[in-house]
């Protein structure tokens, strides 16, 4: 009996050390250890007593690049703030991939960026209510709040806000003769021309290679289109959004153009993000199409930063006028599952009001009455148009139709790539022009939205 | 009452003595030196893939609460839809790429069975791509191919002219051989280790007694060598058709599947987080998992016909 005895408690024993070892797997990705003190159901606006504020939080982000520094930074100056608190963050390469999944297994700590694959509708089942956009409009500018927000209530605080435009080289601009900065489709490639005949540098560079590059470009549909509603709401009842003279036609026909003139890099299929922000930098490069959270990342890149500068997206709306898209970034939001929700809108508080991030990394700050940045001084009298949130009946639309659809333009896909190809003239699926593209862009859109008519608003 | 204690002191006796038999302390140990693998095994593969069967039925967006049952209709769009099929075409090059890569392979294996200085050295040479890891393949042949990258600064060394130099990864007509390349010089390892292994089970009288009789070294693979290791290579002729099916990490890491080098699982990825279509992509996956099945069964039917001519 005892020999049996043994031989189970060694067996058991073995087994639990066996199970430790798989859960000791788990990073640090646990919410609190320091529970808040009297810590309620969601909070809205209530004035949160400074004694709640403690313990730990987890902050999930898609800034790999500034967890080490400017983010720890931020965490010792929030922690020296509110003594008793930690900050532990977790980045992630591929954030919207990575925390769909952890969203749906309920683990995605205590701040994190909400995605945007989530509908509007389940905003309230996955993050806090911050405020109704009336409550918040007294210190942020009320055009940012709405981009997550749901009947009236806000669910995330933007980080940032993007003015959607063209990260360009001053200098070489300079050198090849450029005056001025160009305000039409037209003038933008006149530039770039200039740039190849007078200059080394390469006009411009598509980043082919990875295709999330590609989709930057669809961010400029809303400004283009100059009108707010356009693209929730609008767009997602529309036939054939591509056709020529729509915004979605005109924003995409500019890389076309851009590509057809040979006015970019020699084999877009070896391009190299990290490395073209080097090039950016020193001038090896004129000017990419991205968002102006780039632009802080080419400024560091090298060590010409004040070279580089940002202009608006130069397609005119058809009124004729070019507006620019101010885009809300990641938002912050409290999980639903957090355990520490008074110390997380603490943290949001401290990054939107105190910490300067967003004027760090070149982003419009949403408080009201931010100065803009300087990296946007280009910008100065330019209208900024704000993509407003979809109504009730039209919520989660666009994404249907576009999901259904199979487009995928706001991940960087296949059909993106198949405009630099066609420019080439070695479309994948024989096309010869732009047009050719875009009607199949159209096929696939209108097939999309009879399929989703058929079953929308049945829910 | 001397019975009742008598009874006590019997009934652990024989629950004792049912322990101790040999049989049971069989299947105890049995048992338990199952339960954890057999557990990871059912937790990560097989209530997954009874999951992704669930979804294959279903349109599912992958984390709303929302799923409709379609029944079929997934695997009925991905056999009827054209895009799929044209990318099973790419698997085409791989497929010739690994016929190529079994040809190299039983040569070198071939020569370096002899033994000849170095002979090691080059095996460690050959084998040791398949070591490293796919992502960084992936890099740095990114960097070889690039337009006046490693190969075309080699080739114009050798007197090339730059100027005519086709862009390997730019052109779409060449952009498949560029990639089947990348998978030969990764994998060629294995197969030439397995086939060195083979190899070696052959009786060396029989080379030498070959020799003596005049047979060149051709003439001593094709009819001493190859005959007795068919079993191998027709086994990696059957993995090549598996390999060439799921190609996934070489095209997906160095061109995402753009300018025409997509495979069937870049495209089922896409659909599933792309687009969001999680039944499709499952039901895609599902196909992908019966075909190669079907490709392994007729995989075992030969190599059994085979162990049948040995008298098995």
């Amino acid at each position: 009996m005892r020999k049996f005895m043994k031989r189970a408690a060694s067996t058991a024993l073995a087994a639990a050390m066996v199970f430790s070892l798989a859960a000791c797997g788990q990073d640090g990705g646990d919410t609190t250890e320091g529970t808040t003190a009297g810590e309620g159901a969601s909070s809205t606006t209530e004035a949160v007593q400074e004694s709640d504020i403690t313990g730990e939080i987890t902050v999930l982000t898609q800034r790999t690049d500034l967890v080490d520094t400017d983010f720890a930074d931020y965490a010792k100056q929030f922690e020296e703030k509110y003594p008793g608190t930690e900050v532990k963050f977790e980045a992630m390469e591929n954030y919207e991939d990575d925390i769909a999944i952890r969203l749906n297994a309920g683990d995605y700590g205590d701040v994190c960026m909400v995605p945007t694959s989530v509908a509007a509708k389940d905003y309230s089942t996955y993050f806090e209510a911050l405020g109704t956009v009336e409550e918040l409009s007294a210190q942020y500018d009320e055009k940012f709040l709405t981009s997550r927000s749901y009947n009236g209530t806000v669910y995330g605080l933007p980080s940032g806000a993007n003015a959607s435009g063209i990260a360009y080289n001053k200098r070489i601009f300079e050198e090849a003769g450029v005056e001025g900065v160009p305000s039409s489709a037209e003038e933008f490639i006149d530039a770039l021309k200039k740039v190849k005949e007078n200059t080394e540098a390469i006009p411009y560079y598509t980043n082919y290679h990875d295709t999330w590059a590609l989709s930057q470009w669809q961010s400029y549909v809303g400004a283009v289109s100059g009108d707010s509603d356009y693209v929730n709401n609008k767009m997602c009842n529309e036939q054939d959004p591509f056709a020529e003279g729509k915004p979605g036609y005109k924003v995409y026909n500019l890389l076309y153009q851009i590509v057809e003139n040979g006015l970019c890099e020699a084999d877009p299929v070896t391009s190299d993000w990290e490395a073209s922000k080097t090039m950016i930098n020193n001038g090896e490069i004129a000017s990419m199409v991205m968002g102006s959270w780039a632009v802080s990342q080419f400024k560091e890149a090298g060590d010409h930063p004040d070279d580089i500068g940002y202009l608006p997206f130069p397609v005119a709306a058809e009124d004729g006028k070019v507006y620019t898209g101010a885009d809300a970034d990641y938002s912050y939001g409290i999980p639903t599952s957090s355990d520490n929700k008074a110390t997380a809108r603490a943290w949001i508080d401290f990054m939107l009001n105190e910490s300067g991030f967003a004027e760090k990394q070149g982003e419009i700050s949403i408080v009201k009455g931010a100065a803009l940045p300087e990296n946007l001084a280009d910008f100065e009298g330019v209208e900024f148009i704000v993509t407003n949130v979809a109504t009730a009946e039209n919520d989660g639309k666009w994404d249907a139709v576009h999901n259904e659809s199979e487009l995928n333009l706001w991940g960087g896909s296949s059909y993106q790539a198949e405009i630099i190809d066609t420019a080439l003239g070695q479309s994948q699926s024989g096309f010869k022009s732009f047009d050719d593209v875009m009607a199949e862009w159209n096929k696939k859109w209108n097939a999309a939205l009879e399929s989703v008519n058929e079953t929308w608003g049945q829910d | 009452m001397e019975n009742e204690e008598e009874k006590k002191v019997k009934e652990p006796s024989v629950l004792k003595e049912f322990l101790t038999r040999r049989k049971t302390q069989k299947w105890i140990i049995v048992i338990s030196f199952l339960i954890v693998p057999m557990f990871l095994l059912i937790a990560f593969t097989y209530l997954p893939f009874v999951d992704m069967v669930k979804y294959s039925f279903m349109k599912w967006d992958g984390f709303s609460t929302k799923k409709t049952w379609i029944g079929f209709d997934n695997y009925l769009e991905v056999f009827t839809r054209p895009e799929y099929l044209k990318v099973l075409k790419n698997s085409i090059y791989y497929f010739i790429g690994s016929l190529i890569q079994i040809a190299l392979a039983l040569f070198f294996a071939t020569v370096l069975n002899a033994k000849i200085k170095g002979g090691n050295f080059f095996k460690g040479v050959i084998f040791f791509p398949s070591l490293i890891n796919g992502v960084a393949v992936g890099m740095v042949f990114l960097y070889f191919y690039k337009g006046g990258g490693t190969l075309d600064t080699i080739l114009t060394a050798l007197g090339a002219d730059p100027e005519q130099l086709p862009l390997w990864l730019g052109n779409a007509a060449i952009i498949n051989i560029s990639l089947v390349f990348v998978s030969l010089w990764r994998y060629m390892g294995q197969n030439m280790v397995m086939f060195n292994g083979a190899i070696q089970s052959v009786s060396g009288e029989l080379l030498e007694a070959a020799s003596l009789d005049g047979a060149n070294t051709w003439q001593q693979f094709m009819y001493i060598i190859l005959p007795n290791i068919k079993t191998v290579v027709s086994l990696n002729l059957i993995l090549a058709v598996k390999g060439a099916i799921s190609v996934f990490e070489i095209p997906y890491i160095m061109t995402g599947g753009n300018n025409g080098s997509s495979t069937f699982v870049i495209q089922t990825l896409n659909t599933a987080f792309g687009s969001r279509k999680i039944g499709l992509a499952s039901a895609m996956g599902v196909v992908l998992l019966i075909f190669i099945m079907i490709v392994t069964f007729i995989q075992k039917h030969f190599i059994e016909g085979k162990r049948d001519d040995y008298g098995k």
